[in-house]
């Protein structure tokens, strides 16, 4: 599965459409193993951008904090980058939550989203799982290496 | 991008919310400001500052990146979207990090966010040594002798050049700073060695290789010029600060105003700095470096940010800069009646250090008890309390102890006090080095060169040896 920004909406300040703008971002979000970008325009038209082509998904934990704090036991997600969490795909809210408590997640299962503006970072499960514990709420606010989930191997 | 975004950029447009791009004291000084005048401040944290603070809530509220600069308070990107994802409508990026880097000015203007500073194209002229030179030749600030132009490629035609300057000369490297990429020659036996040499280290360090060629002063003192300017053409230059005490080119010790400058010669060269700024068109806070000798000014650089050492002349000018930068950011036009140049009593400033006293060597680690000296004419600006984790990852600064009062003689009187009741337990700081400076009977009698404190830690170690 290939990991997917999305362009969801654009803002009255900054709709993050110029070319110069969009090209420190990708270049940054790209190094952190994103693969994919879209970003919607004000007049409705996508631009897609494949950053790395045939990049494996990242491991969030990859991204995880360099210093050493106290963490919850188990497997922890933890964000990427700062943003708000969603536990659904903005663009599907009538479906249930991705990774309730309890829930069986397949390797490169998305468990949730972190949205920055027009941008949609997915978070992956890497291994089979079993969510036990959800850390963030729907629509917090996240900083970079905040826990949003624990998990627990697959019995 | 329109004409009315274009048009706000250029004479600054009012927002309500600013991200405080930056940590340490200097976040907390911007923070309060912003609520001063009811703007809502945003700040954000790397994961060792968010970890390090002494309580949670004085971690910084968004945690945007890991502890290396590069990938918290140096990225960009990050900042930017914490700025998106925080309604952020401004960024202030303090000092040091990214607030000389024209691109990011660039990248925030563009993504519809007001940057509190200068314009991109001011930073990149000033930013680069040469051209700032230029620019300030043109507007008759006064320069180190030489030429203002790059040294030729042909490593033979350098003699001649440094000739006509007359030894001794200094090799600098057009993209340097801080101290580095430089080289004195005191002989024309050694000129052309010294320039290859300098030129390849330029192009290892800086990626560029060009060169320049000054005059080299023996005994300088460091006096720089504060300027403030709005975004209708207006500037002013509202103080002078000596920043003479210096180790490895870094200041320890600042006072405003510099002791022994005639008023009118002040007044001629502040008013060239403020003239200088109409011309490239500054907006916001800056200051002009210079070297001062036998009573003559040069220039050595252009600062395009707010100074560490800012408080000196907020206590002695009787201003508050950063609410002047973000007014000026928000379109405001300066009052330039408000300030004369003149300097009500006198201020210091000693940057405190997480570092040992003799050896200078960073001490990160956790603050068990602190406190600060207060009362009357005394200011310290720090983020620091007991408890909290000073980092590797940074700077080693942790606060700023700042004294003001109505004579040089007072204030010196009021630091020595000061320090003697300041306590910091649990790390090692250069407490002990500023009560030397404080003691010493050539600091105390004022006017010390750039070489002063050195040669002072020279000699105590040859007699400790």
């Amino acid at each position: 599965m290939s990991r997917r920004d999305r362009a969801t909406s654009a803002s009255a300040i900054g709709d993050f459409s110029d070319p110069a703008l969009i090209s420190t971002l990708t270049a940054w979000l790209g190094a952190s193993g994103a693969s994919e970008l879209e970003i919607s325009t004000k007049d409705g038209r996508a631009l897609k951008i494949v950053l790395n082509p045939g990049a494996s998904p990242v491991d969030v934990r990859e991204a995880a904090p360099d210093v050493t704090a106290p963490r919850p036991e188990g497997r922890v997600l933890k964000a990427p980058l700062a943003g708000v969490f969603r536990d659904r795909h903005p663009g599907a809210p009538n479906v249930s939550s991705l990774a309730g408590e309890g829930t069986s997640l397949e390797p490169g299962a998305v468990a949730g989203f972190v949205e920055i503006g027009p941008i949609l970072l997915p978070v992956i499960a890497r291994e089979a799982a079993v969510v036990a514990k959800v850390h963030a709420r729907a629509g917090e606010l996240i900083g970079y290496g905040d826990p949003i989930l624990t998990m627990e191997h697959a019995q | 991008m329109d004409a009315s975004f274009k048009a706000a950029r250029e004479v600054g447009r009012p927002f309500n919310s600013v991200l405080i791009a930056n940590r340490g004291e200097i976040a907390v000084r911007i923070e309060r400001a912003c609520k001063e005048l009811g703007l809502r401040p945003i700040l954000v944290a790397s994961e060792a500052d968010k970890a390090g603070a002494a309580t949670p809530s004085e971690g910084g509220s968004l945690s945007i990146g890991p502890s290396a600069p590069a990938r918290s308070y140096l990225n960009q990107a990050a900042i930017l979207l914490a700025a998106r994802v925080t309604g952020a409508e401004a960024i202030h990026p303090g000092y040091g990090f990214l607030s000389e880097n024209a691109d990011f000015a660039e990248a925030v203007e563009r993504a519809g966010l007001v940057f509190v500073g200068p314009p991109a194209s001011s930073i990149r002229t000033m930013g680069d040594k040469i051209a700032a030179k230029r620019a300030m030749m043109a507007a008759g600030v006064p320069c180190v002798p030489g030429p203002g132009e790059p040294l030729p490629e042909d490593v033979d035609a350098v003699p001649a050049i440094a000739e006509a300057i007359g030894y001794p000369v200094i090799v600098k490297a057009a993209g340097g700073g801080g101290g580095r990429g430089m080289r004195v020659v005191r002989d024309s036996a050694d000129i052309t060695d010294a320039v290859a040499i300098t030129r390849e280290e330029a192009r290892r360090a800086f990626g560029r290789p060009e060169l320049y060629l000054e005059k080299f002063l023996e005994h300088p003192r460091h006096v720089e010029f504060q300027i403030l300017c709005d975004n209708h053409g207006n500037a002013v230059w509202v103080g002078h600060r000596d920043c003479s005490v210096q180790r490895r080119h870094q200041k320890v010790v600042e006072e405003a105003p510099a002791p022994g400058i005639a008023p009118e010669l002040a007044q001629r060269i502040g008013e060239r700095c403020a003239e200088a700024c109409r011309q490239i068109g500054y907006r916001g806070v800056g200051t002009f470096e210079f070297l001062y000798e036998r009573g003559e000014f040069y220039f050595i650089e252009m600062n395009t940010r707010l100074q560490v050492e800012h408080p000196v002349t907020e206590a002695t000018a009787g201003v508050d800069l950063v609410h002047e930068q973000l007014r000026a950011a928000q379109g405001e036009v300066l009052d330039t009646t408000r300030f004369c140049g003149e300097a009500r009593g006198h201020a210091f400033e000693c940057r405190i250090n997480a570092e040992d006293p003799v050896t200078f060597i960073a001490a990160p680690g956790r603050i068990s008890y602190v406190r600060f000296p207060s009362g009357p004419g005394i200011r310290v600006d720090t983020h620091v309390s007991a408890g909290y984790q000073v980092s590797p990852y940074y700077d080693s600064l942790i606060a700023k102890l700042i004294v003001h009062a109505p004579t040089r003689d007072e204030a010196i009187r009021r630091m020595q006090v000061a320090l003697s009741e300041a306590r910091i337990e649990g790390i090692s700081t250069n407490l002990p080095l500023h009560e030397r400076i404080f003691a010493d009977p050539d600091f105390v009698r004022g006017c010390v060169d750039i070489h002063h404190l050195e040669k002072r830690l020279r000699e105590e170690a040859g007699v400790q040896a």
